[in-house]
């Protein structure tokens, strides 16, 4: 059940209290990792909107490398097909400060379809890089309510998320909050779901649980303020996106007495020929329900 | 299935088996007596200050140079021609006692040995050679006084058991605050943790740092790695075998203390003078007592403690009867009202009849039931979210001991254990609405086992103890059995199908015989070679993937899907004692070949996951190593030096590309320096060094964007390919024994003064742990810088970054 934030959470807590009473300490050191050169990487989440759609191709870095710059591939095809073969064609976009990004417009309707099966396919002169994703529904957001919350450091608001997860099959969601238009993507933020808790749980049908709904999607230590705009996108997704992204939260807090051995997110991204190096990165499509609020008084 | 069929029938039989042939071993008995008109000698061995039975004293014949030992109630039994003879009663601390007897018919003969009490009087009182490490044919084995454990320099100055076991050879852990401890390449799982004779699953209170065990009611420590007699089973790596005390058969006596952490008091005393007694001994944490003003009104009504209570009782039914009743109940608890609350600890019951069913055959009965359980909870009890875990286990044994003659004792014996496992059971509670519970299914296991056991001594120069152990374990209804299908490793198996059982009835079974020896080669008085071999099975898995175990991992039996361990262990040894015995010494090497070792596909769920078999791997491990220990047990300097110089590994599919990885517990050199020394009568000192070899860690090569994240990448999928820093660490502590204060005189019923005076013993320690406040590396794990998210950094995490300094005030009555 780790995959499921609030269990983090509860380690966390726990060793916020171990590092209090014995006086435990982190500090940062030196380590000397060699890297073993660059992969191929694509960040593709696609949402079923009438939005322009972006998929990033680029390559890894090595691990301490710390420019913050993650080199851009151009010149690539970018294509998604559906089961039924319809193809949509992803354009190296140039008109942006980030190199490497590739756009498909859609216009005024998405043309896509939930329950269709989606192939994304990235080809470079050597090689192919396939994905394949079903689009899955999502659950629209009921409401978004607030209250005010203060201790001796801190005031502000805090979220409370009002969803119902759709019955009678085991759906799985990344719930995103975004702050004044901008996602809150602290490791500890990634808000995955199977139905309205974690894999264990029976939750089918049932409204989404105080951890899911309250815990994670909330910053405690910078909670909104009067007028933030907070929007709540929730996102049909697959289970091996939700694996993914369990497994992306579950390495950026990979710490202290309760660490796992670090393993690599599984990506769903292959190369057609062997020969390749291992691509990263993953392909996700799935429909999207968002809600958006203002906080006021 | 149809609760009538045949197959069904049989399968209910099946688990009974082992019981009945269990009833077959009882017609053996007879047929195996030595005739001839001999004569036995027996009784026990106890303390003559508190009645309490002596385990593992000697009795020597001194005219026929043989001997033999008490077991682990005390009791012993000498199978001899009529005849006069000198028997010479000794134990380690105590005065030797001899006794010279004519012979001539059975003689029960109880003695009690005197305490030596002050370290000076020892060295002067000790004539016999003690030189047990060097003739017992153990070995693997290593055996601590509650007296030597409490001199060791302790964490906030609380005496801890298995912090103590630690120190011994063939001994890790993964660090500082981790549950449990890894003996020769084996998990935290594979150590049967024994108080008196009932499992506990979870040895430690705040994870790692204390001990589940209050030194106030512990009689004895033993721990063994290797040469394990066939009377233990059901893990792979070692036995850590607790006795608690008896009680004080004399008088009432109190013992208690005052620290850092726990405040502990017991009380024993007789029930019926010289018969019978009983022990009640109970700590408790009182961290959040002191915490209380630091905590703001948020979390003001939060608990945390840990407590625990240890009790026992023996009545002696008839002169050849003895019951003992102990129990254990512990448990940690955590919680904010209205937030979470988090507690588990263990619980324990034994019952134990010990009888003396003829002079040369005792017999000990033990059924004892066994708990550990958790509860998690988020949110307040109206609206939140709820979860339960446990396993629980009934077990009954009968072991005998047969003195057949002075040279021959054969042990057999059986057990049976019932396992009901809850997996983990949840409950969403919302306001006005009926709970949402789900529950995976319970599980259920049923263990068995016979076993023969002899100790003999072939020749003056050779003695064996060989035997055989058969182990049973059935994974049982009522359930549902899950079938995956094969699949590439470390990938998600899915799911071929299910199978429903009924209750009792049979899923899977396992048997494994487990042939186990041991052998002693004698040089001289003073050195001897050892060997040994044994099988050992394990049909408990503790499904944990995080470096350090946490309360929340869920025990699971062997399965369909699951097989159970087995571990296959070679030693060899070297013993010799130097300066008449106050010195030993050992060398032993050992390789241990271990099979059916559970792990994880990557990025598993182990908890509350119906399916979870898919997502378990299953391979191979092996460990070998040399283990030095040199040991003074007597003079104003005891303690020991111990050396270990061992690699463990484990090889499954699928992760480090198949190829072998060292386990995240391997620590290549390994040493201990343990001293205490008595400067005079008033003031002690103690310390420690460690050394330990950094222990293994994965660490990623490269980073890519995601989603605005900067999500890791181990390119190689290598795993443990590095080292983290050694660790060392020096503890001090000095004691202070204060002048005992004569207590007034007790008052009779009659309104007499009673003759005896109470005392009122009590001393002072002083402790520093980590002297040099070293900031020991419990792991190294990479994350995102705070204010760059997209860059990283490597992050040293010590558990203790500084000297902790505590004081301890001890009393007894």
């Amino acid at each position: 059940m780790k995959p499921i934030p609030f269990f983090r959470f509860t380690f966390i807590m726990w060793v916020v209290v171990v590092l209090a009473l014995f006086s435990s300490c982190e500090d940062v050191i030196d380590v000397d990792v060699d890297s073993l050169g660059p992969q191929f990487a694509i960040d593709a989440v696609i949402t079923h909107e009438a939005k322009p759609q972006f998929i990033r191709v680029s390559k890894s870095i090595p691990y301490f490398d710390n420019s913050g710059r993650f080199p851009g591939v151009a010149g690539m095809d970018v294509v998604m097909t559906d089961n039924l073969g319809n193809r949509y064609v992803f354009d190296y976009y140039a008109d942006t400060t980030e190199d490497g990004i590739y756009r498909f417009d859609p216009g005024s309707a998405s043309p896509f379809e939930i329950g269709r099966v989606y192939t994304l396919d990235v080809r470079d002169q050597q090689d192919t890089f396939r994905a394949i994703c079903d689009l899955n529904r999502a659950t629209p957001v009921d409401s978004i309510t607030y209250t005010f919350f203060e201790n001796d450091t801190i005031s502000g608001y805090v979220i409370f998320i009002h969803a119902v997860d759709l019955p009678g099959a085991t759906d799985h969601y990344w719930i995103r909050t975004f702050r004044n238009n901008r996602l809150m993507l602290k490791p500890n933020q990634i808000n995955v779901t199977v139905n309205a808790s974690g894999p264990g749980a029976n939750s089918d049908g049932i409204p989404l649980i105080f951890p899911v709904a309250f815990l994670v999607p909330n910053d405690f230590a910078n909670p909104f303020q009067l007028n933030d705009t907070v929007r709540v996108e929730i996102m049909g997704i697959t289970r091996a996106f939700h694996d993914y992204m369990a497994e992306v939260s579950r390495q950026s807090q990979n710490a202290g007495l309760f660490a796992t051995p670090p393993v690599n997110p599984r990506s769903n991204i292959k190369a057609v020929s062997k020969n390749t190096k291992k691509p990263l990165g993953f392909f996700v499509i799935g429909d999207i329900q968002s809600l958006e609020i203002v906080i006021q008084e | 299935m149809n609760w009538l069929s045949l197959n069904n029938l049989m399968n209910r039989l099946d688990i009974f088996r082992p019981l009945l042939l269990l009833g077959c071993f009882f017609f053996l008995i007879p047929f195996t007596s030595t005739g001839q008109n001999k004569v036995t000698l027996s009784g026990y061995i106890k303390d003559a200050d508190n009645g309490e039975g002596l385990i593992g004293a000697s009795v020597y014949v001194v005219e026929l140079a043989t001997g033999a030992s008490s077991n682990l109630y005390g009791y012993y039994s000498l199978n001899l021609n009529p005849g006069k003879y000198s028997f010479r009663y000794s134990y380690i601390g105590y005065m030797d006692t001899t006794i010279i007897i004519n012979l001539g018919n059975a003689l029960v003969l109880d003695v009690f040995l005197i305490p030596t009490g002050k370290w000076l009087k020892e060295a002067e009182v000790r004539s016999v050679k003690k030189n047990e490490n060097v003739s017992s044919v153990e070995m693997g084995t290593v055996k601590l006084s509650m007296s030597t454990i409490e001199k060791i320099p302790a964490l906030l100055g609380e005496v801890d058991l298995v912090r103590s076991v630690q120190l011994l050879p063939g001994v890790t852990t993964v660090g500082e605050g981790a549950t449990g401890f890894n003996v020769r390449g084996g998990g935290i799982d594979q150590n049967l943790i024994l108080l008196d004779e009932a499992p506990v699953f979870n040895s430690s209170h705040l994870f790692g740092f204390f001990s589940v065990f209050n030194p106030d009611a512990v009689k004895d420590v033993k721990l063994t790695k290797g040469g394990i007699p066939s009377v233990y089973g059901g893990r792979l790596s070692s036995i850590l075998d607790v006795r608690m005390k008896e009680g004080n058969t004399k008088r009432i006596q109190g013992t208690g203390g005052v620290g850092a952490i726990f405040s502990r008091f017991a009380l024993e005393g007789p029930i019926v003078k010289d018969k019978s007694s009983f022990i009640v001994a109970g700590r408790r944490s009182y961290v959040d007592v002191l915490a209380k003003p630091f905590l703001n009104d948020d979390i003001g009504g939060s608990r945390f403690y840990f407590y625990d209570l240890t009790a026992k009782a023996n009545v002696s039914l008839n002169k050849n009867n003895k019951l003992y009743v102990s129990g254990y109940f512990g448990r940690d608890v955590f919680s904010v009202p209205d937030f979470f609350g988090f507690d588990w600890g263990n619980q324990t019951v034994t019952l134990r009849l010990n009888s003396i069913v003829n002079r040369r055959l005792f017999s000990n009965t033990t059924a004892y039931f066994s708990k550990y359980d958790y509860q998690l909870r988020f949110g307040g009890d109206e609206d939140g979210f709820q979860w339960k875990s446990n396993i629980i286990n009934y077990s009954i044994k009968q072991e005998f001991n047969y003195y057949i003659k002075p040279k021959l004792t054969l042990n057999f014996g059986g057990q049976s254990t019932f396992y009901t496992f809850i997996p983990g059971s949840t409950a969403i509670k919302q306001a006005n609405l009926p709970d949402i519970v789900n529950s995976l299914d319970d599980k259920f296991g049923l263990e068995s086992a016979l076993y023969v056991d002899l100790e003999q001594e072939v020749t003056s120069k050779l003695k064996l103890r060989y035997g055989l152990r058969y182990s049973r374990f059935v994974y049982m209804g009522k359930g549902t059995a899950y079938y995956f299908n094969d699949t590439t490793p470390n990938v998600r198996k899915t799911l071929a199908g299910t199978e429903s059982y009924d209750r009792f009835e049979a899923i899977e079974r396992f048997q494994y015989p487990e042939p186990r020896i041991s052998l002693n080669y004698t040089i001289n008085s003073f050195s001897s070679l050892k060997a040994s071999y044994n099988r050992m099975s394990q049909f408990l898995h503790l499904i944990s993937n995080t470096t350090a175990s946490v309360p929340l991992d869920v025990w699971t039996p062997s399965t369909n899907n699951i097989p159970g361990q087995l571990a296959d262990q070679f030693a060899l040894g070297y013993f010799r004692n130097l300066s008449d015995n106050r010195y030993e010494t050992s060398v032993e090497v050992f390789y241990k070949d271990f099979k059916n070792q559970v792990d994880y596909i990557d990025g598993a769920d182990l908890l509350l996951n119906e399916f979870l078999e898919a997502d378990l791997l299953v391979g191979k491990g092996r460990s070998y190593g040399a283990e030095f220990f040199v040991r003074k047990t007597e003079g104003a300097l005891t303690g020991w030096v111990s050396y270990t110089l061992s690699r463990s590994e484990r090889q499954v599919d699928g992760i480090n590309n198949g190829e072998w990885f060292p386990v995240r517990f391997d620590r290549t050199h390994n040493l201990n320096v343990v001293g205490m020394y008595n400067i005079n009568e008033k003031w002690s000192f103690s310390g420690n060094f460690l050394f330990y070899t950094g222990t293994p860690a994965t660490f990623y090569s490269e980073k890519h964007l995601f989603q605005g994240i900067a999500v890791p990448n181990n390119q190689s999928d290598s795993r443990n390919n590095f080292r983290i820093p050694p660790y060392h660490r020096m503890d001090l502590s000095l004691t202070y024994e204060k002048n005992p204060r004569q207590l007034g005189k007790k008052r009779k019923k009659d309104g007499t003064l009673s003759d005896k005076k109470r005392t009122w013993e009590s001393n002072w320690v002083f402790s520093v742990y980590n002297v040099y406040a070293r900031r020991n590396p419990f792991s190294i794990y990479f994350q995102p810088n705070a204010g760059n998210s997209l860059a990283n950094e490597a992050v040293r995490f010590a558990v203790l970054g500084a000297a902790v300094p505590a004081v301890t005030y001890n009393f007894k009555f």
